[in-house]
């Protein structure tokens, strides 16, 4: 949401959950056969894949996003419900062909942002502060 | 179950509010576990005062449904494209929030 001071502000928390044990700092385990929840527009390809969602994928998330802000639509967007059925697989092979491709019309930082995020492990704390050096980058 | 979300009216100090409302099946009380409605009432309260993070003002039952009361805000993000895309300094500015957010908010709760 953006606030009347023009700051945003992140809502809705139904499906929040712990990424690590408070007490222990345990990450939690990548496990696999996740059901697809939320809101598929802007799941992380690894999500679709049923993976557990941990740092990295409110990343990914927080680029498709940005783009979506930047473009005004997502290319999955307005993908008609093909007759086999499959929409989410359309959907999911459209993010994995944003991230192989440099497109003209996205700032190369952004696909930068994506790609990156797409490479952190599992459990790997991603590094915030390049991801802001990036996001600076963005007009040029 | 999604919830529905409606602009109230603060009636003691005269400001609004949002309201986030779902309905409950009969047997789950208020907050029982299985509210999703009250896991993120918690969340809330848990990351609360963190720049970034609504406060929640209210949490209970009125009749079949199961609400919480929160800070208003203006327009969301969705609402603000649907007026056109963001020239990319907006853009700037709110993804430098996003990402600045990430390990304030983690860091606040763990």
């Amino acid at each position: 949401m953006v606030g009347f001071d023009k700051r945003i502000y992140l809502i809705d928390f139904g499906l929040a959950q712990y990424f690590c044990d408070p007490m222990t700092y345990d990450h939690i385990p990548e496990t696999k056969g996740h059901d697809l929840i939320g809101t598929i527009r802007y799941t992380s390809i690894n999500s679709h894949k049923g993976i557990q969602q941990s740092r990295r994928d409110d990343l990914e998330s927080m680029a498709f996003t940005l783009l979506f802000l930047i473009e005004g639509k997502l290319p999955w967007q307005g993908i008609p419900r093909s007759q086999s059925g499959d929409h989410y697989g359309a959907i999911l092979r459209k993010k994995q062909d944003l991230c192989k491709a440099f497109h003209s019309s996205i700032p190369s930082a952004l696909t930068t942002f994506l790609q990156y995020t797409r490479s952190l492990a599992f459990a790997e704390k991603p590094d915030y502060a390049h991801l802001h050096a990036l996001i600076q980058k963005f007009p040029t | 179950m999604i919830g529905s979300v409606y602009l109230g009216k603060d009636i003691k100090r005269g400001k609004e509010v949002a309201l986030k409302v779902q309905r409950h099946e009969g047997s789950h009380s208020k907050d029982s576990d299985d509210s999703n409605l009250f896991h993120e009432y918690n969340i809330y309260k848990e990351i609360s005062g963190c720049q970034g993070i609504p406060k929640p003002f209210w949490y209970g039952s009125e009749g079949p449904y199961n609400v919480m009361v929160m800070k208003r805000y203006n327009l969301s993000l969705d609402d603000m494209v649907k007026q056109g895309p963001l020239d990319l300094l907006t853009v700037v500015s709110f993804a430098g929030q996003m990402v600045s957010g990430c390990p304030r908010f983690i860091n606040h709760v763990l």
